[in-house]
């Protein structure tokens, strides 16, 4: 790569073309700015923060995801198990006799990796969770807690070649997760006197906010939403490393704690 | 001798000009390089612009973030919580279009044995 000149390695034709466009969008905000800065008096923000106090959540960008544009957080799982099904699709298929291309890595993991996963493991679940039961006190949520525990369960896949996560498991996990999140909405809408989905139908006394027992349905909605990311990215990263697994003939070992 | 930087609005150029050199770079990642990975990476370094942006633009000089802790009270003087939490789940989509994206382009590399962008040919029409 080093004794290539730099002349080889940058197409000057398109960084010219991409330098054109930088150049025409910044000479567009430049006509724009101009416009509208100086009207601006509130935003949607603003009117959510002061009515943030009846959703007795002390983290204002939860109570949006969660109450307030919950249904938004709906679809978007939903794009997000949609992708994973994807996924799953392309990898699980039947695949080339002699195992493609990529199907040569058969080296057992390192004795570095494996050590510092068994160190790590407990400690990442235990962050997970508690990043997800925080969602409405603290920086963080379900997307985020899912993301670390799912990201456990890939390092432990990373370092036992005979670890696998039982897809009918994770199915089960994802679905009771996903219509959990329906049936709570669902419940808002019929139990809350002014019928929204996803109504905070709990009791969620402002007195309490800041408490680990407080804002009423939005822990119990972020960490089904918790359990479904992580159940999902786990399952997408389960697909990419399946390869290895199935060829290798040992037998699976269970997620117990999945 | 940063005092300039309480100004929202040098704050807000400097976020803009930073997100935007982001964007235009992961813009000469997608057209310039040939390899599906590459491409996928220029596609991922500007989402993450757009992200900076929102995250950037939604915060002023003073402001906090929007969560109750630390001996605040009430919920005045904090950042507009809607695009981080539109960025929050924006995060998460990308993650998983990326993820789709990527065993697309393994996908084709294992059944073609190819992962330049040029030689997508399958589906041109002879000539």
């Amino acid at each position: 790569m080093t004794g290539v000149p730099l002349r080889k390695r940058v197409s000057v034709k398109t960084l010219l073309l991409v330098l054109l466009c930088g150049w025409l969008f910044a000479a567009l905000l430049g006509v724009l700015l101009q416009f509208g800065l100086d009207g601006q008096s509130a935003s949607v923000g603003d009117a959510l923060l002061e009515r943030n106090a009846e959703t007795a959540s002390a983290n204002a960008v939860t109570s949006v995801v969660v109450s307030y544009r919950g249904f938004d957080t709906l679809g978007e799982v939903t794009v997000l198990f949609l992708a994973a099904t994807g996924i799953g699709l392309l990898f699980g298929g039947r695949r080339p006799a002699d195992g493609g291309i990529l199907g040569a890595s058969g080296t057992p993991p390192n004795e570095m990796v494996v050590t510092g996963v068994r160190l790590l493991f407990p400690i990442l679940i235990l962050l997970g969770v508690y990043v997800v039961l925080h969602g409405h006190l603290s920086p963080g949520g379900g997307f985020q807690g899912g993301v670390i525990i799912a990201t456990a369960f890939f390092l432990r896949m990373l370092a036992d070649p005979a670890f696998r996560l039982e897809h009918g498991r994770i199915g089960l996990l994802e679905s009771l997760s996903g219509s959990g999140f329906v049936l709570m909405g669902l419940l808002g809408l019929t139990l809350v006197g002014t019928a929204t989905f996803l109504g905070n139908f709990l009791p969620h006394p402002v007195a309490e906010m800041g408490r680990l027992l407080s804002a009423g349905v939005i822990p119990i909605i972020y960490s089904l939403v918790g359990v479904k990311v992580g159940a999902e990215v786990a399952a997408i990263f389960g697909d990419m490393l399946e390869r290895d697994a199935r060829q290798s003939a040992d037998p699976p070992v269970e997620a117990s704690d999945a | 001798m940063l005092a300039f930087l309480n100004d929202p609005g040098v704050l807000h150029g400097i976020v803009v000009l930073g997100t935007l050199i982001l964007f235009f770079i992961g813009l000469y990642g997608l057209l310039a390089k040939r390899h599906l990975l590459k491409v996928l990476i220029g596609i991922a370094l500007m989402e993450l612009s757009v992200y900076l942006l929102f995250i950037g633009l939604a915060t002023s000089p003073g402001e906090t973030a929007p969560i109750l802790s630390d001996g605040l009270r009430s919920f005045t003087h904090m950042a507009d919580p809607v695009p981080q939490a539109l960025t929050l789940t924006a995060i998460v989509i990308g993650l998983a279009v990326l993820a789709l994206g990527v065993s697309l382009a393994i996908q084709y590399h294992r059944l073609t044995g190819r992962a330049d962008v040029a030689s997508l040919t399958e589906l041109k029409e002879p000539r």
